[in-house]
């Protein structure tokens, strides 16, 4: 049986009820790019070369200098879960034990921080031997011109957390796509 | 429980405290669980304001742009609310229009109401009567307004 896969975005559309959309996004079918969106793209493009070849945070995302290590960005993750079901995603950069998710548009990093994209990354991170210790969503309004930031603890109960809703959402999507017979 | 600047209830004080603060109404010896209840509320509301005050200066310190922290209890946020910018009625007439728009406002006119129901036997059309329910307030005597629970 070919593994049912699936990323942050698409768990997230679906934990949210927005099932039609990651429906979609799961069937790449109906992807319509904002202006929003190709902004992101850009921006992200722009800044994996700057850290590439700076070693450093882009300034837009932090105006305090944070300098790198060893900065792995757009790093490519494709994990595993049991028999059946395979989680993907790009972590935007991954530096020793700390993981940073890059944000554009007008919605603070502390919304993000609400959310599960980098205790996920992190649980999967686990599941491959690497160890995380923190994530920081940075964020960049571009339309203000200006920068945020908001720290997460990568606790064990927070990877713990991460780990149940990435497969009570995989299992619950699967499921419903079999049982409607998408898949 | 009150001695030599030591104020400390334990939680079955608290359990008690729910139980026997009814008392209060018919014996006013009662107060003394009420009243150390309310002094304990009022030190951790203070300790707690300076512990932001403190958050927010290492946070600041850390890094300015620093938003939030969030740890496996706790959801730690040091950001702007509210609307950006302020609108001065007072010289409304000189304010270019495209930055605003006008929001009406109703108020009740209440002795309006109040005489139209005693007159008529029944609530004017649109306006009906609001469902009120009690509200009590403690207050340590010699303290401020904004310290009333």
């Amino acid at each position: 049986m070919k593994r049912f896969r699936t990323s942050f975005s698409i768990l997230n559309a679906w934990a949210s009820g927005n099932k039609e959309g990651a429906i979609d996004m799961f069937f790449k079918r109906n992807l319509v790019k904002t202006e929003q969106m190709s902004d992101g793209i850009a921006f992200h493009d722009k800044w994996a070369t700057y850290i590439l070849k700076n070693k450093e945070i882009p300034q837009e995302l932090s105006t305090k200098p944070i300098k790198l290590t060893d900065p792995k960005p757009e790093l490519k993750l494709e994990v595993d879960l049991g028999d059946n079901f395979q989680f993907v995603g790009i972590i935007d950069c991954l530096d020793g034990e700390t993981i940073y998710e890059f944000k554009t548009g007008r919605s603070n990093s502390s919304d993000y921080a609400n959310g599960k994209q980098i205790d996920c990354y992190a649980y999967l991170l686990s599941k491959l031997g690497i160890k995380t210790t923190k994530g920081i969503y940075l964020h960049y309004n571009q339309y203000e011109k200006n920068a945020d930031k908001s720290l997460v603890y990568l606790t064990d109960n927070r990877l713990k957390t991460a780990e149940k809703w990435i497969l009570d959402y995989t299992s619950d999507m699967y499921k419903y796509l079999v049982k409607t017979k998408q898949i | 429980m009150n001695q030599d600047n030591q104020l400390s209830i334990q939680i079955k004080d608290l359990e008690l405290i729910k139980s026997e603060s009814g008392k209060v109404v018919l014996n006013h010896n009662a107060e003394q669980f009420l009243k150390d209840l309310l002094e304990l509320q009022t030190k951790v509301e203070e300790t707690l304001v300076i512990c932001k005050q403190k958050i927010q200066e290492a946070m600041e310190a850390e890094d300015f742009e620093l938003s939030s922290i969030n740890t496996d209890n706790l959801k730690i946020m040091n950001r702007v609310y509210g609307s950006k910018y302020s609108l001065d009625k007072n010289v409304i007439d000189y304010v270019d229009k495209k930055f605003y728009e006008p929001v009406v406002s109703f108020k009740i006119l209440t002795d309006e109401v109040d005489k139209y129901i005693k007159e008529k036997g029944s609530n004017p059309e649109g306006i009906t009567p609001n469902l009120r329910t009690k509200t009590l307030s403690i207050s340590l005597k010699g303290k401020k307004e904004n310290e009333t629970i």
